[in-house]
């Protein structure tokens, strides 16, 4: 990761936690389950060299997402709009058995234990098409 | 502040790795290639994040990690 600096990470469930509101890019609006998997899901190998990088393993199996519209839509259009260009909110419960690691310097969390079906039908509350939406304001 | 290149992965829209100088994030793509072949990279993206805090760019994907003469930094 660039930079020495940890990110701060917060592990459920925190008492009087509020329900967190995270961004997650997706491919259509209908949200495929695949769209919510990390990259270790592939079964893609780590380069040799980091295979004793304790915490590179780690983010190798997080799912990324943004704690802002903004963020998330800056990195979709980076793309060029390719293919990820929905932006799903996510809602986490309060009492999710999800662990949040970040934000780096753009925004960008990593959340582990995050089942898939979990994220897709009790998290996700709504898809924006973020190439014809310029800002949306989080849901309260 | 430094400038940021992140590696971003198109099939499962993840971002897998993270570094402050190109020489670093284009010894992580070789290393990738070493591994995995060119099915390991071919959906593979780095995104620069400037250190002005302007919009990010896409600086190498796809087929570009692919030509060696692209990753000669």
């Amino acid at each position: 990761m660039a930079g020495k600096a940890r990110p701060t990470v917060l592990r459920k469930p925190l008492e009087g936690a509020l329900p967190r509101i995270f961004y997650r890019l997706l491919t259509s609006d209908q949200a495929p389950l695949d769209d919510f998997r990390s990259y270790a899901a592939l079964g893609k190998v780590p380069p040799r060299e980091k295979r004793d990088d304790s915490d590179f393993l780690h983010r190798w199996q997080g799912l990324s997402v943004y704690d802002t519209y903004r963020e998330a839509r800056r990195l979709a259009r980076a793309r060029g709009w390719k293919r990820w260009v929905y932006i799903g909110v996510l809602r986490i419960p309060d009492d999710a058995p999800i662990v949040y690691e970040g934000p780096d310097d753009h925004g960008r969390w990593n959340l582990y234990n995050a089942d898939p079906v979990f994220l897709k039908h009790v998290c996700l509350i709504r898809i924006v098409h973020a190439p014809s939406v310029m800002a949306l304001l989080p849901e309260q | 502040m430094v400038a940021t290149y992140q590696v971003w992965d198109d099939d499962t829209g993840n971002i897998i790795a993270s570094y402050s100088t190109q020489a670093e994030v284009v010894a992580f793509l070789r290393a990738m290639l070493a591994e995995n072949g060119a099915d390991g990279v071919r959906d593979l993206a780095v995104i620069e994040y400037p250190v002005d805090g302007s919009d990010p760019v896409t600086v190498f994907e796809g087929g570009d990690l692919l030509d060696q003469r692209k990753l000669s930094v």
